[in-house]
């Protein structure tokens, strides 16, 4: 990983609800991402997503994370333990520290 | 009890040694109490002269005598006070209105499981009024370890989980009005009136059920019907409960006073489009942990008592709660998080407006009860992975001849040498049957980008085996394996032949010895159903 520098920003990933079976079986995962996406522009959830498939996930079911370009349903996202629909969903730009949280429904009962 | 203060104590427990000292007063006041005190107590209550006579004289107590003397300034504490509900009274934001809701409120709990057992353990014991218990299973052995409402003899009686349930919370509360509803929670043809029925008899419906298609016919049920929905659910180490569909007073829905009561979301603003099937897996299949579902449940009955004390009224923002039994950090054992309000072009609750703006319409009453919302094909069904042709599958049965005949000298057309690869996870082997011989290499691992397509490689090229069986415990995770093989020595073998001198493809010395690389259809369960039927004879 790379040490913090103005070029990145550290942020904390969260998995729950069984989505850690993705990513190495880790519920936490400290990361320093770009701070700029390919095309210069601030880095935002919606470029977070394929940045984590290439990053640090493990498993090569995509699909039961992402589906047509999006979070599959079922799974919320939660920045800084709000909805992200309160936030701005995908657009919402990345800041130093912010907290990423996928939260995958559970059913059982 | 304080009995040496002499201060006249004004607490419910001053009141009922009142109450008490004028049913026993000879043990209470002339054995027990300072007189000082009894003094304080009884000028208190005003004209005492008779009172201490009978103290005096140790004379029988006319207690109709004394009614009649104190009614006028005396009133007797409520009932409801000294009753069985007293130490959940106590708690100031209960107080006796509090129980007093508690006792006239009409519970449903859906789904007697790992869920409905605290829930409706609980809510028995606190006294709600009704209890509805809807489920259509029987108990079984495996519920045991975390359905605590049922017991062994259940089990053995065979008895349906709503008559195990119901017989348990009377056992508690003989006050509590439990009523069984003993059927499956569906829609269309006599089931949907039905259904409608049962709910509107209740104002709160606990939803303890353990599937997408019901969470959602639940929740459309109590948006059609104005009923407080209170969902949880739980699965291994992990929990999550939420508040939906709940009235929001006017004064916390907007400033404006003449605006109409709100409510809260619904399971569908929250989640608008349901999981796929495959990502939703049973606690018979992955696990669950008793007391993590027992928590869920018991914070579901106490969601549902705060709000019968609040009078069915919720004025926070839409949370949800995640409960993590193992979490590698304590501290997000528990944890709230803020999700969005409802959608107003939410199919279920939304508004007639906005969602004809975007050509969609309200699901209504009729329609849920003509079963013409189809739960089960919304959510989908969990079909059996097909992406194995039949050519590529051996059945349970050929699978065991093949290694009865391996002993003996007769060849098997296919295969003669098989790499069986176990691709249960390894507690999944641990806990099953096992096939000598057999190496495993979980399917987890298979998938990730790591080295053991090339391991896999290895050991089919290594001169002894001429094939390679997956095999798993249904049979679906063994066609995946089995695929992720054939595709990974296709694209070898593409990449070969395009750099190859002949380009036309023709397989090379290691591949030709290959005889088949597949799976065993049905899995570990088909093979246990071959042995259990027959004693596996050569045909």
């Amino acid at each position: 990983m790379d040490e913090a520098s103005p070029a990145h920003i550290n942020i904390t990933i969260e998995f729950t609800g069984g989505l850690e079976m993705l990513f190495d079986n880790i519920q936490t995962h400290k990361v320093s991402i770009p701070a700029k996406d390919d095309e210069g522009a601030n880095v935002n959830v919606k470029s977070l997503i394929p940045w984590l498939c290439k990053n640090i996930m493990r498993d090569s079911r995509k699909e039961l994370f992402v589906q047509e370009g999006s979070i599959r349903p079922g799974i919320l996202v939660l920045i800084n333990d709000a909805d992200w629909e309160l936030e701005g969903e995908d657009q919402y730009e990345l800041k130093e520290g912010d907290n990423i949280l996928f939260v995958s429904t559970l059913h059982g009962g | 009890m304080p009995q040496t203060s002499k201060v006249p104590n004004h607490s419910s427990h001053g009141l009922s040694s009142q109450q008490d000292a004028v049913k026993d007063t000879q043990s209470l006041f002339a054995d027990h109490m300072p007189t000082s005190m009894t003094d304080d107590i009884l000028s208190e209550m005003g004209s005492v002269r008779n009172y201490r006579e009978g103290l005096q004289t140790n004379a029988p107590l006319d207690q109709t005598h004394l009614a009649h003397d104190f009614s006028h300034i005396y009133t007797p504490a409520p009932a409801l006070a000294s009753s069985r509900y007293n130490r959940q009274m106590l708690i100031p934001s209960i107080s006796l209105l509090g129980q007093q809701r508690i006792s006239a409120a009409r519970i449903l709990i859906v789904g007697l499981g790992g869920l409905g057992s605290p829930a409706s353990l609980y809510l028995a014991g606190a006294g709600v009024g009704k209890l509805g218990l809807l489920d259509d299973d029987d108990v079984e052995l495996s519920n045991l370890h975390r359905q605590i409402v049922h017991r062994e003899d259940s089990v053995k009686q065979g008895l349906p989980k709503v008559q195990s349930a119901k017989r348990a919370c009377e056992e508690l509360n003989g006050e509590c009005k439990v009523v069984g509803h003993e059927m499956r929670l569906a829609v269309g043809g006599s089931d949907g009136a039905k259904v409608m029925e049962v709910f509107d008899g209740y104002d709160i419906v606990l939803d303890c059920t353990d599937n997408p298609a019901t969470r959602y016919l639940i929740s459309d049920l109590c948006v059609l019907l104005s009923k407080t929905l209170v969902s949880g659910a739980a699965q291994r180490l992990e929990g999550q409960v939420l508040l939906l569909n709940y009235a929001v007073p006017p004064a916390a829905a907007s400033m404006d006073h003449t605006a109409r009561a709100e409510r809260g979301p619904c399971y569908r603003c929250v989640f608008p489009t349901p999981p796929s099937p495959d990502m939703v897996l049973s606690c018979g299949e992955i696990g669950i942990l008793g007391p993590v579902v027992g928590t869920i449940g018991t914070l579901m009955a106490s969601e549902t008592l705060r709000l019968i004390v609040r009078g069915l009224e919720e004025t926070r923002k839409p949370t949800m709660l995640l409960y993590n039994a193992w979490p590698a950090d304590p501290r997000s054992m528990f944890r709230t998080i803020g999700l969005r309000g409802a959608r107003k072009d939410c199919l279920a609750c939304g508004k007639e407006d906005v969602l004809k703006e975007k050509g969609l319409k309200r699901i209504t009453k009729d329609e849920l009860v003509e079963g013409r919302v189809d739960y089960v094909a919304f959510c989908g069904v969990s079909e059996d992975v097909r992406i194995l042709k039949s050519g590529e599958r051996m059945s349970a049965q050929e699978f065991l001849h093949l290694t009865a005949r391996e002993a003996g000298t007769e060849n098997h057309q296919r295969v003669k040498r098989p790499v069986i690869v176990d691709t249960r996870e390894p507690h999944e082997v641990e806990m099953g049957p096992k096939i000598g011989g057999s190496i495993n290499i979980p399917l987890t691992k298979i998938l990730r980008q790591g080295r053991s397509i090339e391991e896999m490689e290895a050991l089919l090229l290594d001169g002894k085996h001429d094939s390679m069986l997956f095999v798993c415990q249904r049979g679906n995770d063994s066609q995946i394996a089995a695929r992720k093989m054939l595709e990974a020595r296709r694209q070898r073998y593409e990449t070969k032949a395009e750099s190859g001198a002949d380009g036309v493809g023709t397989m090379n010395g290691e591949d030709s010895r290959i005889a088949f690389i597949g799976d065993i259809a049905g899995g570990f369960a088909a093979i246990e159903k071959v042995i259990r039927t027959s004693s596996v004879r050569p045909p």
